[in-house]
């Protein structure tokens, strides 16, 4: 149902059920007369029209937003105000009506049962107010949290580069006859890369030996397909396996290297990836292959170059402004990729 | 058939050859590593067909056909390219994906022998013509953004000059071809293509009327209503051509 609709369905109802359940009570008690059902519906039509009015005090300052201690000072001070103002509404309702009974109706104790009863009330409607409110956005963080689930799927699928795939196929189909035992161990490396990828988008991040074995796995691969077009060097500091990077960074990096960098030169080029810590402890990741970045214009036509955008995107959420992320010519010949990772918290996994 | 292979891969090439090996009626005559190299043997090779790999390094196979001025049979071959699939699906005589499915080649091959045939029947009917000028028979390969066509020259009425590159008029398109109008007017053949102007070359065989113009020049409408006017220069020799 439409969220307003069920609020007028709700308000107009619980306070009509208020004033006629009042009034049973009291039938059953001493019998009802006309003023007592003015009365009675008087009371309720101002709680109806108070409770309406913190609705809209609540909206239009969007409290919802406040934290919540923030909200629930907010909240508390606003009852015990309603609860005042009521209880004099009720002295007022009794003198219009002309039932007040000056010397018990102002007695101390009586004020404070009227505050309270009122207090009891309004606490009640708040609490059913903000409980819909939080259900409702509970439910549509779930649908966010769907979509975005969604989105990050899509991503991945992307990631997996079907262009490498067939390629490789086609290119361990030629080895079966040329060399059986190349051939096999292709297969096998072929194999770890998609059992990798179809396994890691469980983990936010993953020990750095797995995804350098991946790209290690990769690049033999395309060294198959590209033979001495294809040279593979690399410089990788020990220390480096004791960090935990996010899962197909430095595989989509590589990647990009071969499809904008080598494969785009007839006479091929070179890779080189590095790793070693900075001062400060972070590891720092190069990439330097042969090729030119030619920034983001030359790939959107293609739908291409989200590859940077991801990996950008994916550093900030997990590292926050720790990380960085770079992509720079060097010279006329080559490109190179830097990715910084922060020493380890404890909280990443 | 004589057929040349064109793919960077040293791999690729050796597993389509080695497929095609298993059928007698096609003869793999050589081997291209890119571009360039495919231009110098295709003009030194004259093969029936070509088996284009799309992706290679600084040129793709589009461009190949873009550089030809005769384009041969076309297969082509890719890995994975969506976009590329549909671009030429309607135009190519086929295509094929990497890895290559044997029975999807020799479909292939049946769908190539017979366009062949076609093609040698079509050669002998109008035999006599100079060798090398480019007749209504032959194609050629278009490009225009996403779309790309290989289109008879007897489909095309009318070739219309714009700054560096040529408007090539058939059915309801018009795309450009990057060319100048005089290297193309010394490949087609006088016979079937007559310079109307500094700006047109027209397919004779659309023309349907003719009507005198200013200065003895001349106006010719072709069939679908392009009017296009041949200089007065022009005028005497067309009217040679057009006389029995």
């Amino acid at each position: 149902m439409d969220k307003n609709r069920l609020y007028w369905v709700l308000q107009v109802g619980g306070w009509l059920g208020f004033a006629l359940v009042n009034l049973f009570f009291m039938s059953m008690d001493r019998g009802i007369t006309a003023i007592q059902v003015g009365a009675y519906f008087s009371l309720a039509t101002f709680y109806f029209l108070s409770t309406h009015f913190l609705r809209y005090t609540i909206k239009k300052n969007s409290w919802f937003e406040f934290p919540l201690e923030k909200l629930s000072k907010k909240v508390l001070n606003s009852v015990v105000l309603l609860s005042l103002v009521n209880m004099l509404a009720q002295i007022i309702i009794n003198l219009a009506f002309d039932t007040l009974n000056l010397v018990m109706d102002t007695k101390p104790l009586v004020l404070l049962v009227n505050l309270f009863t009122s207090f009891l009330f309004y606490s009640l409607w708040v609490l059913m107010y903000f409980l819909f409110y939080f259900l409702d956005n509970y439910n549509s963080s779930l649908r966010y949290q769907a979509k975005i689930n969604e989105i990050k799927l899509i991503h991945l699928r992307n990631q997996l580069n079907p262009h490498f795939i067939f390629n490789a196929l086609n290119s361990v189909r030629a080895l079966v006859d040329e060399d059986p035992a190349k051939a096999k161990s292709a297969i096998t490396q072929l194999s770890n890369i998609l059992r990798y990828s179809l396994v890691m988008d469980k983990h936010r991040v993953i020990p750095f030996g797995e995804e350098l074995n991946t790209v290690r796995d990769y690049l033999n691969l395309e060294l198959i397909r590209f033979e001495e077009r294809l040279k593979v060097a690399y410089e990788i500091e020990p220390a480096a396996f004791h960090y935990k990077i996010p899962p197909m960074m430095l595989q989509t990096i590589v990647e990009n290297a071969i499809k904008h960098g080598i494969s785009n030169l007839m006479k091929g080029g070179i890779i080189e990836i590095k790793c070693n810590l900075g001062l400060l402890d972070d590891l720092y990741i190069w990439v330097k292959n042969s090729g030119q970045y030619k920034g983001d214009r030359s790939n959107k036509k293609k739908g291409e170059g989200h590859g940077i955008s991801n990996t950008i995107e994916r550093l900030k959420l997990i590292y926050g402004p720790r990380a960085s992320f770079k992509i720079y010519n060097q010279g006329q010949e080559f490109v190179v990729t830097e990715i910084k990772i922060p020493k380890q918290n404890l909280i990443l996994d | 058939m004589r057929a040349l292979v064109v793919d960077d891969e040293r791999l690729a090439r050796k597993e389509l050859i080695n497929l095609l090996s298993n059928h007698d009626n096609i003869e793999v005559v050589g081997e291209a590593i890119n571009v360039e190299d495919a231009k110098e043997k295709i003009e030194q090779l004259q093969p029936d067909v070509l088996f284009l790999d799309i992706q290679m390094p600084e040129k793709t196979g589009f461009d190949l056909l873009e550089e030809l001025d005769h384009v041969p049979l076309v297969v082509f071959i890719t890995a994975y390219d969506e976009f590329a699939i549909q671009a030429f699906q309607v135009n190519a005589l086929d295509y094929l994906l990497k890895p290559i499915e044997p029975a999807r080649l020799a479909e292939t091959l049946v769908k190539l022998e017979r366009k062949v045939e076609e093609l040698k029947k079509e050669q002998i009917q109008e035999a006599g013509g100079p060798a090398k000028k480019l007749t209504l028979h032959d194609q050629v390969f278009v490009k225009d953004g996403d779309r790309c066509w290989f289109v008879k020259l007897s489909n095309v009425r009318l070739f219309e000059s714009d700054g560096n590159y040529i408007k090539v008029y058939f059915d309801n398109n018009k795309p450009m071809i990057h060319k100048s109008l005089n290297a193309l007017d010394e490949r087609l053949d006088e016979k079937s293509f007559f310079r109307a102007s500094r700006k047109h070359i027209i397919n004779l065989s659309w023309v349907e009327t003719i009507e005198p113009w200013f200065n003895g020049g001349l106006v010719v409408t072709l069939k679908g209503g392009d009017r296009i006017e041949v200089s007065r220069r022009q005028a005497a020799r067309f009217k040679d051509l057009m006389s029995l």
